[in-house]
Protein backbone atom coordinates (compact mmCIF):
# COMPACT_ATOMS: atom_id res chain seq x y z
CA UNK A 1 0.00 0.00 0.00
CA UNK A 2 1.88 3.05 -1.23
CA UNK A 3 -0.49 5.43 0.59
CA UNK A 4 0.18 3.86 4.00
CA UNK A 5 3.94 3.89 3.41
CA UNK A 6 3.66 7.49 2.55
CA UNK A 7 1.73 8.39 5.72
CA UNK A 8 4.44 6.73 7.71
CA UNK A 9 7.14 8.67 5.89
CA UNK A 10 5.92 12.28 5.60
CA UNK A 11 5.93 13.13 9.32
CA UNK A 12 9.56 12.08 9.45
CA UNK A 13 10.36 14.23 6.42
CA UNK A 14 8.46 17.13 7.99
CA UNK A 15 10.35 16.72 11.25
CA UNK A 16 13.62 16.92 9.36
CA UNK A 17 12.53 20.14 7.64
CA UNK A 18 11.20 21.55 10.94
CA UNK A 19 14.52 20.79 12.58
CA UNK A 20 16.28 22.95 10.00
CA UNK A 21 13.64 25.71 10.13
CA UNK A 22 13.58 25.99 13.90
CA UNK A 23 17.33 25.73 14.21
CA UNK A 24 17.63 22.99 16.81
CA UNK A 25 21.00 22.06 15.37
CA UNK A 26 22.54 25.39 16.42
CA UNK A 27 22.98 24.50 20.10
CA UNK A 28 25.98 22.64 21.37
CA UNK A 29 29.65 22.86 22.09
CA UNK A 30 30.56 23.94 18.57
CA UNK A 31 28.38 27.02 18.63
CA UNK A 32 30.26 29.80 16.82
CA UNK A 33 27.84 32.68 17.32
CA UNK A 34 25.89 34.70 14.80
CA UNK A 35 25.97 38.27 13.55
CA UNK A 36 22.98 38.94 15.81
CA UNK A 37 24.94 37.69 18.82
CA UNK A 38 27.81 40.03 17.94
CA UNK A 39 25.53 43.03 17.53
CA UNK A 40 23.74 42.32 20.79
CA UNK A 41 27.02 41.97 22.71
CA UNK A 42 28.45 45.14 21.19
CA UNK A 43 25.26 47.01 22.08
CA UNK A 44 25.45 45.67 25.62
CA UNK A 45 28.92 47.17 25.99
CA UNK A 46 27.85 50.49 24.45
CA UNK A 47 24.92 50.69 26.83
CA UNK A 48 27.19 49.88 29.79
CA UNK A 49 29.56 52.73 28.89
CA UNK A 50 26.82 55.29 28.25
CA UNK A 51 24.96 54.42 31.46
CA UNK A 52 28.11 54.58 33.58
CA UNK A 53 29.27 57.88 32.07
CA UNK A 54 25.88 59.38 32.88
CA UNK A 55 25.65 57.85 36.37
CA UNK A 56 22.43 56.07 35.44
CA UNK A 57 22.40 53.23 37.96
CA UNK A 58 19.26 51.57 36.67
CA UNK A 59 20.47 51.48 33.07
CA UNK A 60 23.90 50.32 34.21
CA UNK A 61 22.47 47.48 36.29
CA UNK A 62 20.18 46.44 33.44
CA UNK A 63 23.08 45.16 31.35
CA UNK A 64 23.75 42.52 34.02
CA UNK A 65 21.76 39.40 34.79
CA UNK A 66 19.62 39.69 37.94
CA UNK A 67 22.32 37.79 39.86
CA UNK A 68 25.17 39.45 37.93
CA UNK A 69 28.51 40.16 39.58
CA UNK A 70 30.71 43.22 39.07
CA UNK A 71 34.21 42.66 40.46
CA UNK A 72 35.37 46.04 41.71
CA UNK A 73 39.11 45.81 42.08
CA UNK A 74 40.65 42.58 43.28
CA UNK A 75 38.54 41.92 46.32
CA UNK A 76 35.20 43.65 46.17
CA UNK A 77 32.10 42.09 44.62
CA UNK A 78 28.94 43.95 43.75
CA UNK A 79 26.16 41.41 43.30
CA UNK A 80 22.72 41.96 41.80
CA UNK A 81 20.90 45.01 40.46
CA UNK A 82 20.06 46.49 43.86
CA UNK A 83 23.70 46.67 44.96
CA UNK A 84 24.77 48.04 41.58
CA UNK A 85 22.25 50.88 41.65
CA UNK A 86 23.23 51.70 45.24
CA UNK A 87 26.92 51.76 44.29
CA UNK A 88 26.44 54.37 41.58
CA UNK A 89 24.18 56.49 43.79
CA UNK A 90 26.89 56.47 46.43
CA UNK A 91 29.77 57.22 44.04
CA UNK A 92 28.16 59.91 41.86
CA UNK A 93 28.42 62.88 44.29
CA UNK A 94 32.17 62.43 44.76
CA UNK A 95 32.69 62.71 40.99
CA UNK A 96 30.37 65.70 40.54
CA UNK A 97 33.13 68.32 40.58
CA UNK A 98 35.75 66.32 38.71
CA UNK A 99 36.40 66.57 34.96
CA UNK A 100 33.99 64.20 33.25
CA UNK A 101 35.35 60.99 31.84
CA UNK A 102 33.99 58.67 29.19
CA UNK A 103 34.39 54.92 28.83
CA UNK A 104 35.26 53.54 25.40
CA UNK A 105 35.07 49.77 25.05
CA UNK A 106 36.37 47.96 21.99
CA UNK A 107 34.55 44.65 21.62
CA UNK A 108 37.20 41.96 21.89
CA UNK A 109 37.27 38.33 20.82
CA UNK A 110 34.16 36.44 21.85
CA UNK A 111 34.40 32.78 22.83
CA UNK A 112 31.08 30.96 22.74
CA UNK A 113 30.92 28.19 25.31
CA UNK A 114 27.55 27.10 24.00
CA UNK A 115 24.48 28.78 22.53
CA UNK A 116 23.70 30.63 25.77
CA UNK A 117 27.08 31.23 27.38
CA UNK A 118 30.13 33.14 26.20
CA UNK A 119 33.28 34.96 27.31
CA UNK A 120 34.57 38.18 25.91
CA UNK A 121 37.79 40.00 26.65
CA UNK A 122 37.56 43.68 25.65
CA UNK A 123 40.07 46.52 25.81
CA UNK A 124 38.75 49.63 27.55
CA UNK A 125 39.94 53.23 27.68
CA UNK A 126 38.67 55.90 30.00
CA UNK A 127 39.10 59.29 28.37
CA UNK A 128 39.25 62.54 30.32
CA UNK A 129 36.99 64.93 28.50
CA UNK A 130 38.08 67.81 26.34
CA UNK A 131 35.38 70.31 25.51
CA UNK A 132 35.22 73.04 22.89
CA UNK A 133 34.17 75.88 25.17
CA UNK A 134 35.65 74.62 28.38
CA UNK A 135 38.88 72.81 27.54
CA UNK A 136 39.30 70.74 30.66
CA UNK A 137 43.06 70.68 30.37
CA UNK A 138 43.58 69.09 33.77
CA UNK A 139 41.48 66.09 32.95
CA UNK A 140 42.08 65.64 29.25
CA UNK A 141 43.70 62.55 27.82
CA UNK A 142 43.70 58.83 28.37
CA UNK A 143 43.02 58.49 32.07
CA UNK A 144 42.97 54.73 32.35
CA UNK A 145 43.32 51.64 30.21
CA UNK A 146 42.39 48.07 31.07
CA UNK A 147 40.34 45.19 29.77
CA UNK A 148 37.00 43.81 30.80
CA UNK A 149 36.76 40.07 31.23
CA UNK A 150 33.10 39.20 30.88
CA UNK A 151 31.12 36.04 31.28
CA UNK A 152 27.94 36.46 29.30
CA UNK A 153 24.66 34.61 29.57
CA UNK A 154 21.67 34.65 27.21
CA UNK A 155 18.46 35.26 29.18
CA UNK A 156 15.12 35.18 27.33
CA UNK A 157 16.94 35.57 24.05
CA UNK A 158 19.06 38.56 25.15
CA UNK A 159 22.75 38.52 26.06
CA UNK A 160 23.56 39.96 29.49
CA UNK A 161 26.69 40.21 31.62
CA UNK A 162 26.72 37.52 34.31
CA UNK A 163 30.18 38.43 35.60
CA UNK A 164 32.50 41.34 34.81
CA UNK A 165 36.00 41.88 36.16
CA UNK A 166 38.53 44.55 35.27
CA UNK A 167 41.84 43.19 34.21
CA UNK A 168 44.71 45.65 34.11
CA UNK A 169 47.60 43.23 33.98
CA UNK A 170 47.20 40.60 31.35
CA UNK A 171 45.51 39.99 28.04
CA UNK A 172 44.93 36.32 28.88
CA UNK A 173 41.46 35.44 30.00
CA UNK A 174 41.27 34.08 33.50
CA UNK A 175 37.94 33.18 35.06
CA UNK A 176 37.34 35.57 37.95
CA UNK A 177 37.51 34.17 41.45
CA UNK A 178 34.17 33.50 43.07
CA UNK A 179 33.28 35.95 45.77
CA UNK A 180 30.50 36.07 48.31
CA UNK A 181 27.72 38.65 47.96
CA UNK A 182 28.25 41.91 49.82
CA UNK A 183 25.64 43.29 52.10
CA UNK A 184 23.62 46.05 50.48
CA UNK A 185 25.00 49.39 51.63
CA UNK B 1 -0.34 10.37 -3.84
CA UNK B 2 2.79 10.13 -1.71
CA UNK B 3 4.20 13.34 -3.16
CA UNK B 4 0.94 15.15 -2.55
CA UNK B 5 0.83 14.16 1.12
CA UNK B 6 4.48 15.01 1.65
CA UNK B 7 3.87 18.39 0.03
CA UNK B 8 0.87 18.94 2.29
CA UNK B 9 3.02 18.10 5.31
CA UNK B 10 5.71 20.52 4.25
CA UNK B 11 3.15 23.28 3.75
CA UNK B 12 1.86 22.71 7.31
CA UNK B 13 5.40 22.86 8.71
CA UNK B 14 6.16 25.96 6.64
CA UNK B 15 3.01 27.69 7.89
CA UNK B 16 3.93 26.83 11.49
CA UNK B 17 7.43 28.24 11.01
CA UNK B 18 6.00 31.40 9.49
CA UNK B 19 3.58 31.86 12.41
CA UNK B 20 6.39 31.33 14.92
CA UNK B 21 8.57 33.91 13.17
CA UNK B 22 5.69 36.40 13.10
CA UNK B 23 5.09 35.89 16.82
CA UNK B 24 8.78 36.49 17.49
CA UNK B 25 8.59 39.79 15.58
CA UNK B 26 5.66 41.06 17.62
CA UNK B 27 6.33 43.65 20.31
CA UNK B 28 8.71 46.59 20.26
CA UNK B 29 11.06 46.72 17.30
CA UNK B 30 14.54 45.83 18.50
CA UNK B 31 16.54 46.29 15.32
CA UNK B 32 18.46 43.82 13.24
CA UNK B 33 22.10 43.22 12.49
CA UNK B 34 21.48 44.99 9.17
CA UNK B 35 20.20 48.07 10.99
CA UNK B 36 23.28 48.06 13.20
CA UNK B 37 25.65 47.70 10.25
CA UNK B 38 23.90 50.51 8.36
CA UNK B 39 23.96 52.86 11.34
CA UNK B 40 27.63 52.08 12.06
CA UNK B 41 28.45 52.83 8.42
CA UNK B 42 26.49 56.07 8.65
CA UNK B 43 28.68 57.18 11.57
CA UNK B 44 31.81 56.26 9.63
CA UNK B 45 30.68 58.15 6.51
CA UNK B 46 29.97 61.19 8.67
CA UNK B 47 33.49 61.17 10.15
CA UNK B 48 35.13 60.49 6.81
CA UNK B 49 33.22 63.31 5.10
CA UNK B 50 34.06 65.77 7.87
CA UNK B 51 37.73 64.80 8.22
CA UNK B 52 38.25 65.13 4.47
CA UNK B 53 36.20 68.33 4.20
CA UNK B 54 33.93 66.64 1.67
CA UNK B 55 30.84 68.81 1.91
CA UNK B 56 28.46 66.68 -0.16
CA UNK B 57 29.52 63.44 1.50
CA UNK B 58 29.08 64.96 4.94
CA UNK B 59 25.66 66.39 4.08
CA UNK B 60 24.51 63.11 2.53
CA UNK B 61 24.34 61.34 5.89
CA UNK B 62 21.54 63.68 6.98
CA UNK B 63 17.91 63.60 5.91
CA UNK B 64 16.94 66.38 3.47
CA UNK B 65 15.60 68.39 6.43
CA UNK B 66 18.24 67.09 8.85
CA UNK B 67 19.94 69.28 11.43
CA UNK B 68 23.39 69.51 12.96
CA UNK B 69 23.58 71.33 16.25
CA UNK B 70 26.40 72.03 18.68
CA UNK B 71 27.13 74.79 21.20
CA UNK B 72 27.37 77.50 18.53
CA UNK B 73 26.00 76.02 15.30
CA UNK B 74 22.54 75.32 14.02
CA UNK B 75 22.62 74.00 10.48
CA UNK B 76 19.32 72.90 9.03
CA UNK B 77 18.94 71.08 5.73
CA UNK B 78 21.60 69.57 3.49
CA UNK B 79 22.30 72.89 1.75
CA UNK B 80 23.28 74.64 5.00
CA UNK B 81 25.19 71.61 6.23
CA UNK B 82 27.26 71.35 3.05
CA UNK B 83 27.66 75.14 3.00
CA UNK B 84 29.42 75.05 6.36
CA UNK B 85 32.16 72.77 5.03
CA UNK B 86 32.45 74.79 1.80
CA UNK B 87 32.92 77.89 3.94
CA UNK B 88 35.71 76.18 5.90
CA UNK B 89 37.43 75.12 2.69
CA UNK B 90 37.32 78.59 1.20
CA UNK B 91 38.99 80.27 4.17
CA UNK B 92 42.36 81.71 3.07
CA UNK B 93 45.35 80.40 4.99
CA UNK B 94 47.00 82.93 7.26
CA UNK B 95 50.43 83.89 5.87
CA UNK B 96 53.22 82.36 7.93
CA UNK B 97 50.83 80.28 10.03
CA UNK B 98 51.81 76.67 10.72
CA UNK B 99 49.36 74.38 8.96
CA UNK B 100 47.07 72.74 11.47
CA UNK B 101 47.62 68.97 11.64
CA UNK B 102 44.77 66.98 10.23
CA UNK B 103 42.28 65.67 12.75
CA UNK B 104 40.25 62.50 12.74
CA UNK B 105 36.88 61.86 14.33
CA UNK B 106 36.93 58.51 16.12
CA UNK B 107 33.67 57.05 17.37
CA UNK B 108 32.81 54.49 19.99
CA UNK B 109 30.06 51.94 19.42
CA UNK B 110 26.70 53.69 19.07
CA UNK B 111 24.12 52.77 21.71
CA UNK B 112 20.94 52.49 19.67
CA UNK B 113 17.36 52.44 20.88
CA UNK B 114 14.72 51.67 18.27
CA UNK B 115 11.51 53.61 18.72
CA UNK B 116 9.84 51.79 15.87
CA UNK B 117 10.94 50.23 12.60
CA UNK B 118 11.85 53.59 11.05
CA UNK B 119 12.94 55.74 13.98
CA UNK B 120 15.76 55.37 16.49
CA UNK B 121 17.94 57.34 18.85
CA UNK B 122 21.67 56.78 19.24
CA UNK B 123 24.29 57.98 21.70
CA UNK B 124 27.86 57.71 20.48
CA UNK B 125 31.14 58.66 22.09
CA UNK B 126 33.37 60.72 19.81
CA UNK B 127 36.89 62.01 20.14
CA UNK B 128 38.73 64.22 17.70
CA UNK B 129 42.37 63.25 17.57
CA UNK B 130 45.06 65.37 15.95
CA UNK B 131 47.35 63.26 13.81
CA UNK B 132 50.61 62.26 15.40
CA UNK B 133 53.48 61.12 13.19
CA UNK B 134 56.98 61.78 11.94
CA UNK B 135 56.02 65.04 10.27
CA UNK B 136 53.32 66.10 12.67
CA UNK B 137 53.95 68.02 15.85
CA UNK B 138 51.38 68.08 18.58
CA UNK B 139 48.35 66.00 17.94
CA UNK B 140 46.59 64.02 20.62
CA UNK B 141 43.02 64.28 21.85
CA UNK B 142 41.58 67.66 20.88
CA UNK B 143 37.90 67.28 21.67
CA UNK B 144 35.69 64.62 23.23
CA UNK B 145 31.96 64.43 23.42
CA UNK B 146 28.80 62.56 22.67
CA UNK B 147 26.60 62.57 19.60
CA UNK B 148 22.94 62.48 20.55
CA UNK B 149 21.17 61.48 17.35
CA UNK B 150 17.66 61.05 16.10
CA UNK B 151 17.76 58.65 13.18
CA UNK B 152 15.16 58.05 10.51
CA UNK B 153 14.89 55.33 7.88
CA UNK B 154 14.29 56.94 4.49
CA UNK B 155 13.90 54.84 1.37
CA UNK B 156 15.26 51.79 3.20
CA UNK B 157 18.42 53.51 4.48
CA UNK B 158 19.11 55.06 7.89
CA UNK B 159 19.95 58.77 7.98
CA UNK B 160 20.53 61.37 10.69
CA UNK B 161 17.47 63.56 11.21
CA UNK B 162 19.02 65.50 14.08
CA UNK B 163 22.52 65.42 15.54
CA UNK B 164 23.43 67.26 18.70
CA UNK B 165 27.12 67.19 19.50
CA UNK B 166 27.60 67.72 23.18
CA UNK B 167 31.00 68.29 24.76
CA UNK B 168 31.62 68.83 28.47
CA UNK B 169 31.12 72.46 29.38
CA UNK B 170 29.01 73.22 26.33
CA UNK B 171 25.96 75.38 26.73
CA UNK B 172 22.71 74.58 24.95
CA UNK B 173 22.72 74.80 21.16
CA UNK B 174 21.37 78.00 19.60
CA UNK B 175 18.28 76.23 18.30
CA UNK B 176 16.11 73.39 19.61
CA UNK B 177 15.60 70.15 17.75
CA UNK B 178 13.10 70.59 14.91
CA UNK B 179 12.19 66.93 14.96
CA UNK B 180 9.04 65.69 16.63
CA UNK B 181 9.83 64.70 20.20
CA UNK B 182 10.35 60.95 20.21
CA UNK B 183 9.27 58.80 23.08
CA UNK B 184 12.15 56.75 24.40
CA UNK B 185 12.05 52.99 24.23
CA UNK B 186 12.57 52.68 27.98
CA UNK B 187 9.86 55.20 28.77
CA UNK B 188 7.29 53.10 26.94
CA UNK B 189 7.98 50.04 29.10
Amino acid sequence: MPGNDCRARWPAASMAVASVLFGSGAAGADYQGTVDDYVQITQLQARYDYALDNWDGKAWASVFTADGVFHMGATRCIVGHEQMIALLEKMAPSYANQPPQQHVTVTGPITYIDKDHAWVHSPIMVIGSAGFIKPLVGGTGVAFTAAYDDTLRRVNGRWLIADRSENTKTADYKPPAACPPEKTQ
Amino acid sequence: MCRRETLRGLIVVGALASLTAAAARAGPYEGTADDYAQISQLMTRYSDGLDNRDAQRWASVFTEDGAFRDFHLCLVGRKQIAGFIEQLRSRPEQPGATPRPKSRHINGHPWIEYLDRDHATAHTFVMVVGEVGRDHVGGGIEVTGTYDDQLRRVGGGWLIADRHELSPGDGPPPCPSRQEPLESHDARK
